[in-house]
């Protein structure tokens, strides 16, 4: 039992055709590796970036609220002092450091979130068994059509990847 | 009926919209020159940003090359086009300058002599005026001459602008207190420009023929010069209120008090929240009708913080005067830039990159 196949194509056209063609013909559990970013394929493949956006706001807002509590309670409660007649609860002194605090935890846990999302950091993945798939980060372009997908028939499936003229198609394996 | 072309058919009525505004302001200027005459300067100073705005996109496209303004150009060009419409513009204001600044009449109000002497008279004011707009004008229809890179011609009014950009601001917007200084103004100055710009471009075209699905773009650059607005005039700020010296206070406590108050609060919230925050998310960065919205909000908000900036000097009637200001230097240059200027370049200038 293997966990799909495996198309290799010379290039990123090639590769968005047959993403296309294997939308359009109904296949949903796919994937698809390039060397640089290919927006249509992402739209394709209904990729969405979404959650880590939620993910990196709320980190933000609570960096923020912690930050900005600490700095009022350290300058109102615990050890209040008078600077030049200046308010104790300093909001504008405050805003700076608030500020550089939600965008630390925002870009920390976008960071954290994407690793998570595509849960990683992960030493092994089935795809590397296909051979030459090192260079899909160089100059080659891959589709990948799983075998939980309810359309998966092992021939059948071979038959419609070598239909969209691929430079080869290969098994990749279940582990 | 898109947005330029409502422009380009309604040049004439716009013009003569502006033209009427002028008069009543004329008008008003018999009796009040210096009330009159600070309405003109906030109109001034807003619309006159719109157009530096352009011109440093221009600047630094010409500087770095690429596609990113190839949407943008035809609008931003016939702005920076127009730029000569501006030393007209600016004339009654040298007029009748000592009506609006107070240390045309009384060089005194001016702590030191010295500062007098060497820049802050009548006759240096004129002429670096002069020699910022006629720079900007000449720099600006080179710019506006081709879209291909020229670093040649974009480091060279780059550094101009950054120059002429303090210069201006500090003469004719913080020397109508001259006892406010704050180094930082010039450059706060010229990002609001820079937004002022972006959502110019925004309310007429956020995605022209032959663009499409670029709008986002155009959000992420106004997002970007949103936030250094905000930054740069907050730190302004923040400086002035850990700094907490009399002339420094002095000037914000006059802009803290109502109405001037409530002027900045609703320009903070459409030029520096709004865009900001709306613009989050991605489907409202691609769609140009969110854009066009957006853009006019912030070009509300960039004028309301012009006339907080100008007007206090003047009481509140200054409003009014910046109100008519804004529709009389509007309606004028609108109608040039819209009309004749944008007919000219549509035909005359190849968009590129």
């Amino acid at each position: 039992m293997s966990a799909g196949l495996m198309a290799e194509f010379q290039e990123a056209e090639a590769l968005l055709r047959a993403l296309r063609a294997a939308r359009a013909a109904g296949w949903r559990r796919m994937d698809a590796y390039a060397p640089y970013p290919l927006p249509e394929a992402a739209e394709l493949l209904d990729a969405h970036g979404g959650p880590v956006a939620w993910i990196a706001i709320g980190a933000g807002l609570c960096g923020a609220a912690l930050s900005y509590g600490t700095q009022y309670w350290l300058s109102v409660h615990d050890y209040p002092i008078n600077v030049g007649g200046r308010p104790l609860h300093a909001w504008p002194a405050f805003l700076p450091a608030t500020t550089i605090v939600a965008i630390l935890w925002a870009a920390a846990a976008a960071l954290l979130g994407m690793l998570a999302l595509n849960r990683l950091p992960r030493l092994h993945h089935p795809v590397f068994a296909v051979p030459g798939f090192g260079r899909a980060s160089e100059d080659r372009f891959f589709l990948f059509l799983s075998s939980r997908d309810p359309r998966f028939r092992p021939e059948a499936t071979a038959r419609f990847l070598h239909g969209l003229s691929p430079l080869r198609v290969s098994e990749v394996p279940e582990k | 009926m898109s947005a330029p072309d409502w422009l380009r058919a309604h040049a004439g009525r716009l013009f003569l919209a502006g033209m009427a505004a002028a008069l009543l302001l004329l008008l008003w200027g018999l009796a009040a020159p210096g009330l009159a005459l600070t309405g003109w300067l906030a109109g001034l100073v807003f619309w006159l940003g719109i157009a530096l705005g352009a011109y440093a996109l221009l600047a630094v496209h010409a500087l770095t090359g690429g596609l990113w303004l190839a949407p943008l150009f035809p609008v931003l060009a016939p702005a920076v086009a127009t730029l000569p419409v501006f030393a007209l513009l600016a004339l009654p204001l040298l007029l009748g300058a000592a009506a609006v600044w107070p240390w045309v009449s009384d060089p005194s109000v001016v702590r030191h002599a010295s500062v007098v002497h060497w820049y802050l008279n009548l006759p240096g004011f004129a002429l670096r005026g002069t020699v910022a707009l006629a720079g900007w004008s000449v720099f600006g229809l080179l710019l506006v001459g081709g879209g291909a890179r020229r670093p040649a011609v974009g480091a060279p009014a780059l550094i101009f602008h950054a120059v002429a950009v303090t210069m201006i601001g500090v003469d004719w917007v913080l020397s109508l207190e001259p006892h406010f200084r704050s180094t930082v103004f010039g450059a706060a100055l010229g990002l609001s420009q820079l937004l002022a710009a972006l959502a110019w471009a925004a309310v007429l075209e956020p995605e022209p023929q032959g663009f499409r699905g670029k709008a986002g773009d155009l959000a992420r650059l106004m997002m970007a010069a949103a936030l250094g607005a905000i930054y740069l005039g907050f730190a302004q700020f923040l400086v002035a209120w850990y700094g907490n010296l009399p002339d420094k206070a002095a000037w914000f406590l006059k802009r803290e008090a109502l109405p001037w108050i409530l002027l900045e609060g609703v320009s903070v919230a459409l030029s520096a929240v709004l865009p900001i925050a709306a613009l989050l998310p991605t489907v409202v960065r691609r769609s140009p009708r969110a854009l066009a919205w957006i853009g006019g909000g912030v070009l509300v908000g960039v004028l309301l913080h012009t006339a907080w900036l100008v007007g206090p000097s003047f009481g509140p009637w200054a409003l009014l005067s910046a109100a008519l200001g804004t529709v009389a230097i509007g309606g004028i240059w609108t109608g040039l830039a819209g009309g004749p200027f944008a007919a000219r370049l549509a035909h005359e200038v190849p968009h590129g990159a």
